[in-house]
């Protein structure tokens, strides 16, 4: 397993192509703007190594029998889907955002499935491929991008009738040492932070969009990727030299679009190649897994009804009735959150492959509740914390000799409370509501792993009415048992 | 001695094993759970749930404390450890 340290170093080694504001980054690691994502994800490698997180952050390699980190695992058991919850909540918990490594270890457990269904059809070597990837992925203890989501253009068209078929990434050319794809990837979370990137289809495909059904790992610094990141809200107080107004002083995610300009990928790390009829088959348990994985946004609510009750007591107002049950509400949906994680989890099965997979209508149904919760217990917490979250000044107006004494003055809730322990607990909570992690924290919530409807539709395909309509006209009566 | 995970402990686990190492000063060695010189392992989980995974630490001695209320049990159950 790397160390923290271990892995910083192995990022400085990668020569990635990346944009941000117009400008090629010189030095990705290090850049203000970068850096707190590469925190935390650089938190999954140090806190493997504490004794106090281990049981969660570790596992054994059932390929090679070795302690690895449990991000490079493939589940093997129940429990081990339930670890990989708790690791979620728990790594959420301590940085407070998106800590990004998920999406790699799920679109691995899907390849595991979805590579030894095709090679049992196709007769293909999908599997032993994709098992080569992933030692090599487990010794070196690698971060890899999850990357489904292409940029989709019309969506009422199918990859192959888009007016840009380039649209959806595909396949341009095929040779004897490998194929050759163009396209883009959106919305990649910790992209610049990976060693690998996984490709995925983002759906279904058909025949005739069958250059489209195409899944592959690539360094991040293969020849022809570029970076581009995304904006977040609040991005720039991070270029202002001070240590109050990020809210989140060590941490935070980052997402980019990934282009794949005419990117060779040699055929030992090609997973799928025109199985079409595969394609949806990945995607859903991608899909099902990364719903799962949204027991992160548990951990981010820990920290943020933490903040709500602090910044209570530091106003004043934790005795109010009032504000202790909205507090329970701010619990009870967190809460809520977890048990469906948990619960999709638990009831998880073995599929041919070995792999263990989560129950998928309750995968879905915990993030069909990922998509709201989050918004109500960020509404709740602004409540609470009041509006002078909103319309504090600068950290540099409270460090000038003109204007701090007055914010001082007139920002002290509780007398025996350093007023700038209130405004570090307020900025912390609007960066969690609608600062840089606000981008995790809710529309993350709300789209990532599928938008809300994509949910709906599964949770509708796969519950039995039949059989709950049975019940009901049984016990009045409409079917009469004999 | 081996920690749960600590995905949401219901008490500062490193605290209460604090405290059991201040009570059993010297008479205790405390090494890592996997270590062969182990006879005995105490295994801290944080609420109880009490999920640890002690599926390698067969032939060993357990001894399970998930509640901090339970933690004078654990100390009197330690110091009659021959």
């Amino acid at each position: 397993m790397k160390t923290a340290a271990e892995y910083e170093e192995s990022l400085r080694k990668l020569n990635l192509e990346v944009y941000m504001f117009g400008e090629r980054v010189a030095n990705v690691v290090d850049n203000p703007i970068i850096r707190p994502s590469m925190n935390a994800v650089a938190k999954t490698y140090e806190m493997a190594w504490k004794p106090e997180f281990e049981d969660i952050m570790t596992t054994t390699s059932h390929l090679t029998g070795k302690k690895i980190n449990r991000f490079t695992h493939i589940h093997q058991s129940t429990e081990d889907l339930v670890k990989k919850t708790k690791m979620g909540r728990l790594m959420g918990a301590q940085t407070g955002c998106c800590f990004q490594r998920c999406v790699g270890t799920d679109a691995m457990n899907a390849l595991s499935m979805t590579t030894f269904e095709i090679d049992k059809v196709h007769g293909t070597d999908y599997n032993k491929r994709f098992l080569d990837f992933l030692k090599y992925v487990q010794e070196e203890d690698l971060t890899c991008d999850g990357a489904m989501t292409d940029p989709k253009g019309d969506r009422s068209l199918p990859p192959h009738k888009q007016v840009d078929p380039d649209l959806f990434l595909r396949v341009v050319e095929e040779n004897a040492d490998g194929i050759v794809v163009r396209g883009a990837k959106a919305h990649q979370t910790g992209a610049v932070n990976s060693h690998e990137i996984i490709v995925m289809p983002t759906m279904a495909m058909q025949e005739a969009d069958k250059d489209y059904a195409v899944s592959f790992a690539v360094p991040s610094d293969a020849e022809g990727i570029c970076f581009i990141m995304g904006r977040q809200s609040c991005d720039l107080r991070k270029n202002e030299g001070g240590n109050l107004d990020q809210g989140n002083l060590f941490f935070g995610g980052h997402e980019a679009l990934i282009v794949f300009d005419d990117v060779f990928v040699p055929w030992q790390r090609v997973f799928m190649h025109k199985e079409f009829e595969f394609s949806g088959h990945l995607v859903e348990r991608f899909a099902s897994y990364h719903r799962q994985s949204y027991a992160c946004k548990t951990g981010v609510g820990d920290v943020l009804i933490g903040a709500t009750q602090t910044i209570s007591e530091y106003n004043g107002t934790e005795r109010a009735s009032h504000v202790k049950d909205k507090l329970i509400e701010m619990n009870h949906l967190n809460e809520t959150l977890y048990c469906g994680s948990v619960a999709c989890a638990a009831e998880g099965h073995k599929e041919p492959s070995g792999t263990y997979l989560v129950n998928t209508l309750l995968a879905n149904v915990c993030k069909q509740n990922v998509t709201r919760y989050p918004y109500e217990i960020a509404r709740l917490a602004q409540d609470i914390a009041g509006g002078l979250m909103v319309t504090l000044p600068s950290e540099k107006d409270l460090r000038s000799p003109e204007t701090g004494k007055w914010m001082e003055k007139y920002f002290k809730g509780k007398a025996e409370i350093p007023t700038e322990d209130r405004l570090r607990i307020l900025r912390l909570i609007e960066n969690i509501t609608l600062g840089t992690a606000a981008v995790g924290y809710l529309t993350e919530s709300m789209h990532g792993a599928g938008s809300p409807q994509a949910q709906r539709i599964m949770i509708s395909r796969q519950v039995n009415l039949k059989e709950k309509q049975k019940l009901a006209q049984k016990l009045c009566g409409v079917i009469k048992e004999d | 001695m081996k920690y749960c995970g600590g995905c949401c402990p219901r008490y500062d686990r490193l605290a209460l094993f604090e405290q059991i190492r201040h009570a059993l000063h010297g008479r205790i060695e405390w090494v890592h759970h996997l270590d062969d010189a182990a006879e005995t392992i105490l295994v801290i989980g944080g609420c109880e749930t009490d999920c640890a995974d002690v599926g390698n630490l067969k032939g060993k001695q357990l001894i399970r404390l998930s509640d901090e209320r339970a933690l004078q049990t654990v100390i009197d159950h330690l110091l009659a450890l021959k």
